[in-house]
């Protein structure tokens, strides 16, 4: 699996770039942020072992938040034929993608949840 | 392996947000309801299923209580999928995991819509709309 580095600082991608792969955080932190009313507004940081980027690879949708490296890092790049070729080759390394697709619609539900509603 | 079959009749629980579970489901005929509760406590549907299509398996993925109510909404029967045989699929069959991926997404990404409509208008409000769509368009996509 092909391997990226960022110095501290670095953009991995911005809000409205076209999404083709995932990452795995093979080492350091990042931030993940978005602009609220022109303001930067931090979402959230990733760390060793965390995949994000995910759903690009299934769905091919553009980002809509900025990933910015917050020390020297390090991540793994899961393509889409790197996707496809684990379908066959390693059908074991998709767990972790079902892992974090099925944590994120728990968060999502708790949201739901606080938001209210009676949508 | 043996697949073992189960019936409801309309308006039957099969699950309850916040159960242990250790199966899935696979609805062979009828009709089922996927409800969630909001924070007063209200019951509000979020899906409905048919033929075929699978049920339940967060919690075979990750282990953790069921996240939603399941309700027969007709007479039902469904295949009762088990862990021992959700493991060998997503072990020995791995379109079978692709294909939970890509509905996994398309639910994560009907979620957000419905978390995004469910926002309320009022300026300065909750700020959830944004952090979480951004959230996952990017930890998620």
């Amino acid at each position: 699996m092909e391997t990226l580095c960022f110095e501290s600082g670095e953009v991995v991608f911005e809000a409205g770039s076209s999404s083709d792969c995932a990452y795995l955080v093979e080492e350091g932190q990042f931030e993940v942020s978005t602009l609220c009313n022109g303001k930067k507004q931090v979402i959230g940081t990733l760390k060793e072992k965390d995949i994000f980027g995910e759903m690009g690879i299934i769905d091919n949708q553009p980002r809509s938040a900025t990933v910015i490296a917050l020390e020297k890092s390090k991540v793994s790049l899961i393509t889409q034929e790197c996707f496809h070729s684990m379908e066959t080759t390693n059908p074991e390394a998709l767990m972790p993608l079902l892992r974090v697709l099925s944590t994120r619609i728990r968060e999502s539900f708790k949201l739901l949840n606080l938001q209210n509603p009676s949508a | 392996m043996d697949n073992h079959f189960i019936t409801f009749n309309k308006d039957e629980i099969i699950f309850l947000e916040g159960q242990s579970s250790d199966c899935a489901y696979i609805i062979e005929s009828g009709k089922v309801g996927i409800y969630r509760e909001d924070s007063l406590g209200n019951r509000f549907l979020v899906r409905e299923l048919g033929n075929k299509e699978l049920f339940g398996e967060m919690s075979l993925i990750d282990k953790y209580p069921r996240s939603a109510t399941a309700i027969a909404l007709k007479n039902t029967r469904c295949m009762i999928v088990e862990r021992s045989r959700f493991d060998y699929m997503t072990k020995f069959h791995p379109h079978f995991t692709v294909s939970l991926i890509k509905s996994l997404t398309e639910r994560l990404r009907a979620t957000i819509a419905r978390l995004n409509k469910a926002e309320p208008s009022r300026k300065g409000g909750l700020a959830i709309k944004t952090t979480v769509s951004d959230y996952y368009d990017i930890k998620g996509g």
